[in-house]
């Protein structure tokens, strides 16, 4: 027994640390080499990065939906938030890139950090109901308040700049480019996601989710640790709606809608909510076949909906739960 | 000095009463049975003491101060904590992992985003001191849940112990073990009262283990308290005989 080294977020394929860190090394390896692969079968870059943005998104939402056990339908307010956040900056202030991402997560992050106080009195089906109510009323605001966000029809006439560093030039309008732009922020999503998961805080949350009446007598309070799992993860998720504006260079009322918070929780249970990596699998399921038979018909939600029923029915720990599983067995 | 003191705690819901005017004193490093028929009250008695809900008359005192009101949260953070007639650990998470957590806890660590190598070093040298006084050692990495009745139970006393309680409230620590984990249940509560001197209230059935270990006995019946003595007091009252142990009988 190593006894060291925590373990709270059963996410670990093996014994030894190779066989920990192998599964973590290919990923990264596969990413990293996207541009290279992704012509070969049959992908464009831009859809990669919007895998990692998905991801990302879900991987936030996760830190509360898996680890914490809070399920919000709420969270594409704060991916929302965070994509007008730098949108309008972009438009009205200034156009500097690096500027409009950190106000972005400002924005979404403290919208989430606030209005997290009001759902951490309810637990499960009224906590849900809050987080709706919450999310939908930023939608409506993006709708109505036509002269700034552009109504329904979304806010345009912003466009990703170029970053400069003394001569050398950041050419964000190249997609290639764009994509390792957007890996670089998904890497610093993963180190604060992984590092809270293996720390006192983590361990934390991961208790809120097992059992709150033993928390509450160990002495802890419940509602505040939902209240922090709930801030951190709304910023994660505003910070990958940062990147989802910068992608599209557009971003409209459907990025704050709880369908897409829906979409977000299907992205989790698809993958696994109680793995590390599960919501990014999922992400990676979700957008490609959406872009793979959105192509062939309008009703490639069904199909969606028909692997997610499977995978609730038969793997309920999701795909990576699933093959966790059996390595482990 | 009393560690907890009870004067004249009622209790109702509704219409009806489930404990009327009670009135009781624990000493510092008393080991102290609760006993009585279905009904009689126990576990209403100790949610009142462990703050689920307040007694609709009467005062509280942990350490000659009102706990009257005060949330669970606080009464384990002012050196009180209790154990459930169902076990409530994390049963997903593993042995170690459900003990680490109360240390962190105990710690005052839950914030920490990171902890330094001789915090985790401190925090696992507690958790595995921990698990060799509940003789847990063999199944730290076995998930909670998976482990035999008697086996989750220490567990969570294991848990509890963490936040170095000096009140333990026990609700029922040997319902439904074998003998042998009874056994190994009474050396345990034996070993924290003599090495400790942790006081306890604990509410049990078993007749063998209260005689055999409590220091003094408090019998309630139908929300009322009926007796309160050492082990052969109680033996030799008549009016626990008859409402009581006269059933048992």
């Amino acid at each position: 027994m190593s006894g060291t080294e925590s373990t709270v977020p059963a996410a670990s394929f093996g014994a030894t640390p190779i066989m920990r860190l192998l599964p973590s090394l290919i990923i990264w390896s596969l990413l990293l080499s996207v541009p290279f692969w992704m012509p070969l079968v049959g992908g464009y870059t831009a859809l990669a990065s919007r895998v990692l943005i998905f991801g990302l998104a879900a991987m936030g939402l996760n830190l509360l939906l898996g680890f914490t056990g809070g399920l919000s339908f709420g969270h594409a307010a704060y991916f929302g938030l965070g994509a007008y956040g730098t949108g309008l900056m972009l438009k009205f202030v200034s156009g500097s890139t690096p500027l409009a991402i950190v106000v972005g997560v400002l924005v979404g992050g403290m919208a989430a950090t606030v209005f997290g106080l009001l759902t951490i009195r309810r637990r499960g089906i009224y906590f849900a109901m809050i987080t709706i109510a919450v999310g939908q009323m930023f939608y409506f605001i993006a709708v109505r308040w036509n002269s700034l966000t552009g109504g329904e029809d979304g806010l345009t006439g912003f466009s990703r700049t170029n970053i400069g560093f003394g001569q050398a030039v950041l050419n964000l309008h190249h997609t290639i480019t764009f994509y390792y732009f957007t890996l670089f922020f998904f890497a610093i999503g993963c180190a604060v996601v992984w590092r809270v998961l293996h720390s006192p805080l983590g361990h934390t949350f991961v208790a809120v989710r097992e059992n709150q009446r033993r928390l509450r007598f160990l002495g802890l309070s419940v509602g505040f640790y939902i209240w922090i799992a709930f801030a951190l993860s709304g910023t994660v998720a505003a910070l990958a709606g940062t990147l989802y504006a910068l992608l599209n260079n557009f971003t409209s009322p459907q990025d704050l809608n709880w369908l897409l918070s829906g979409d977000f929780v299907i992205i989790c249970v698809l993958g696994g909510m109680r793995t590390f990596w599960g919501p990014p699998l999922g992400a990676t399921i979700y957008v490609v076949v959406q872009d793979y038979l959105s192509s062939i018909t309008v009703n490639w939600m069904a199909f969606i909906g028909a692997l997610f029923v499977v995978v609730v029915l038969f793997f309920p720990f999701g795909l990576l739960g699933l093959l966790q599983r059996r390595s482990s067995q | 000095m009393s560690i907890l003191s009870l004067r004249n705690i009622s209790r109702s819901f509704g219409s009806l009463k489930a404990l009327s005017d009670i009135s009781m004193e624990i000493e510092n490093g008393e080991l102290r049975a609760l006993i009585g028929p279905n009904g009689a009250g126990k576990t209403t008695l100790f949610n009142l003491v462990s703050g689920f809900f307040p007694p609709s008359e009467g005062e509280i005192l942990f350490e000659e101060h009102s706990i009257k009101g005060m949330p669970p949260e606080k009464l384990v953070q002012r050196g009180m904590i209790r154990t459930f007639q169902v076990t409530e650990i994390f049963n997903d998470l593993t042995v170690y992992q459900n003990i680490e957590i109360a240390m962190e806890t105990a710690l005052g660590l839950n914030l920490r985003p990171w902890l330094s190598r001789s915090r985790r070093r401190e925090v696992a040298r507690e958790v595995e001191a921990m698990l060799e006084t509940v003789n847990l050692a063999d199944q730290a990495r076995q998930v909670a849940g998976a482990l035999a009745h008697g086996d989750q139970r220490l567990v969570e006393i294991a848990m509890v112990l963490s936040r170095d309680p000096r009140l333990l409230l026990l609700d029922e620590p040997t319902a439904g073990m074998g003998d042998e984990e009874t056994h190994r249940m009474t050396e345990l509560i034996r070993h924290l009262h003599r090495e400790r001197g942790i006081a306890m209230l604990f509410i049990e059935h078993d007749m063998n283990i209260i005689f055999d270990v409590a220091d003094r006995i408090t019998v309630l019946d139908n929300g009322l308290l009926l007796a309160e003595g050492t082990p052969s007091d109680i033996s030799g009252n008549a009016d626990v005989q008859a409402a009581y142990l006269g059933t048992e009988a």
